[in-house]
């Protein structure tokens, strides 16, 4: 069954606080098809943001079409790679879709291998210099994360500290972040993460009736933003990820 | 940067407003105190209202800048979770606010045999910023202190507001305060 969510219909009154809230923050485009128009124009900015999503559901991909979608407007991204996938083949698999620009590489984008320094490294404040060592660096206006949640595998007890303090840095030095963050099918999100972010994307999959999974994506919290609610269709083709508003 | 040294060089001693997208703060103010500290060798005060002035002063010490000329008045430290960090040439103001912003501040700048005394400039980050923290008629009578107070002797003022399309009633107080305008377009900051 299909049907139409329209942002635009809400009572008038909040509708004119809505807007005058959103005319006081800046926004950056998504470089998500159809996700900007669900959250009044694009992320804020700065702001932080948890992508969250198990295996297969287009995290990493979400994360390099926002920094794409920054290089081409003139921006500076900075790709922090953990211990997920190394940079090396992380780029191989995505290298065929449409939206990537290789000349951006090392340039307008740039990957840094958190993960290294991560083998070596269990001191939160010394994890933190070393993400703002690459930040006063490249001034970044798009920052990733991916994924953030395996430091709460390392770090412990430390964690939900250093969250704190990642999320209050990297806001103070003016970006938008993408947080990615692995969970398990049945689990909507990471709680930790949850807390502490500006806002919360859900990627999940379902089974379709006619077989094969259907992907979809949620907003469940943007600050400062009347955003859409519930699940819409995602689509992951040769262009990259693209939202359909109102299709679910 | 070329392009902004230009636009700033014969500006000395008058009152500036520079104009810029948020999103390239760090680089107007990597840009403007680069030229100010650097290259002209001025002495100036920076206000930090965005953010505690370490941020700043860790960038500028990553980007070569130095700082022994530069003294920071830190207004957002005490609402921050991040501990003011003693420093020879930083003050921790009570805050933000409006109360605290057009009296404390005003005072330590225009202090007779204060830090500021010698001072060439004062760099105030951020004017839109201001606004979360009072509302536009405290801002307005801070503003006009702001430039009168410190245009008096000749200093050079520069006002820092961005996203002018944001905030058009900010941006049109400051610009009535103002001698000139220099609007920063993305291409001068762009990688």
């Amino acid at each position: 069954m299909l049907e139409q969510s329209d942002p635009s219909v809400h009572r008038v009154g909040m509708r004119k606080e809505v807007e005058k809230m959103a005319s006081k923050l800046s926004r950056l485009p998504s470089g998500i098809p159809g996700l900007d128009s669900m959250m009044e124009g694009g992320f804020p900015f700065p702001s932080t943001n948890l992508v969250a999503g198990s295996a297969g559901t287009g995290k990493t991909t979400f994360a390099l079409q926002f920094l794409s979608q920054g290089a081409k407007d003139g921006e500076q991204g900075l790709f922090f790679t953990t211990l997920s996938e190394p940079t090396q083949w992380m780029l191989r698999f995505v290298s065929g879709f449409e939206f990537i620009d290789k000349d951006t590489f090392g340039k307008e984008i740039q990957y840094v291998e958190l993960g290294t320094f991560l083998r070596g490294e269990r001191d939160p404040e010394r994890i933190l210099d070393f993400i703002e060592d690459h930040i006063t660096e490249v001034m970044p206006q798009r920052i990733v994360i991916d994924p953030v949640t395996v430091l709460g595998e390392l770090l412990e007890d430390n964690y939900r500290s250093f969250l704190y303090d990642l999320t209050t840095r990297l806001k103070n030095w003016q970006s938008t972040t993408i947080l990615t963050g692995e969970v398990l099918p049945n689990q909507p999100y990471p709680v930790e993460v949850s807390y502490i972010v500006d806002g919360i994307l859900v990627l999940s999959y379902e089974i379709a009736p006619e077989g094969g999974r259907r992907k979809y994506l949620e907003i469940l919290k943007m600050r400062g933003t009347n955003h859409m609610t519930g699940k819409h269709l995602v689509d992951i083709s040769v262009k990259g990820f693209t939202v359909q508003p109102g299709l679910r | 940067m070329s392009n902004l040294v230009r636009e700033l060089g014969p500006h000395e001693g008058k009152k500036v407003l520079l104009t810029a997208n948020y999103i390239y703060l760090n680089k107007v103010i990597v840009c403007l105190l680069k030229y100010l500290l650097f290259i002209k060798h001025m002495k100036g005060v920076y206000i930090a209202v965005d953010r505690p002035y370490t941020y700043t002063s860790r960038l500028l010490e990553k980007q070569g800048i130095p700082q022994e000329h530069l003294f920071y008045l830190d207004a957002v430290s005490k609402i921050s979770s991040e501990k003011f960090k003693e420093a020879k040439n930083a003050e921790q103001l009570d805050g933000p606010f409006c109360s605290f912003v057009l009296e404390d501040a005003m005072a330590r700048l225009t202090k007779s045999g204060g830090h500021c005394d010698d001072m060439n400039f004062v760099f105030l980050d951020n004017l839109t910023v201001m606004l979360s923290y009072m509302d536009e008629k405290c801002l307005y009578g801070f503003l006009g202190q702001f430039v009168i107070k410190l245009a008096k002797d000749g200093r050079m003022l520069t006002l820092t507001l961005v996203d002018k399309a944001a905030h058009p009633n900010v941006y049109t107080a400051a610009k009535k305060n103002c001698d000139i305008e220099i609007e920063i377009p993305g291409d001068w900051l762009r990688t």
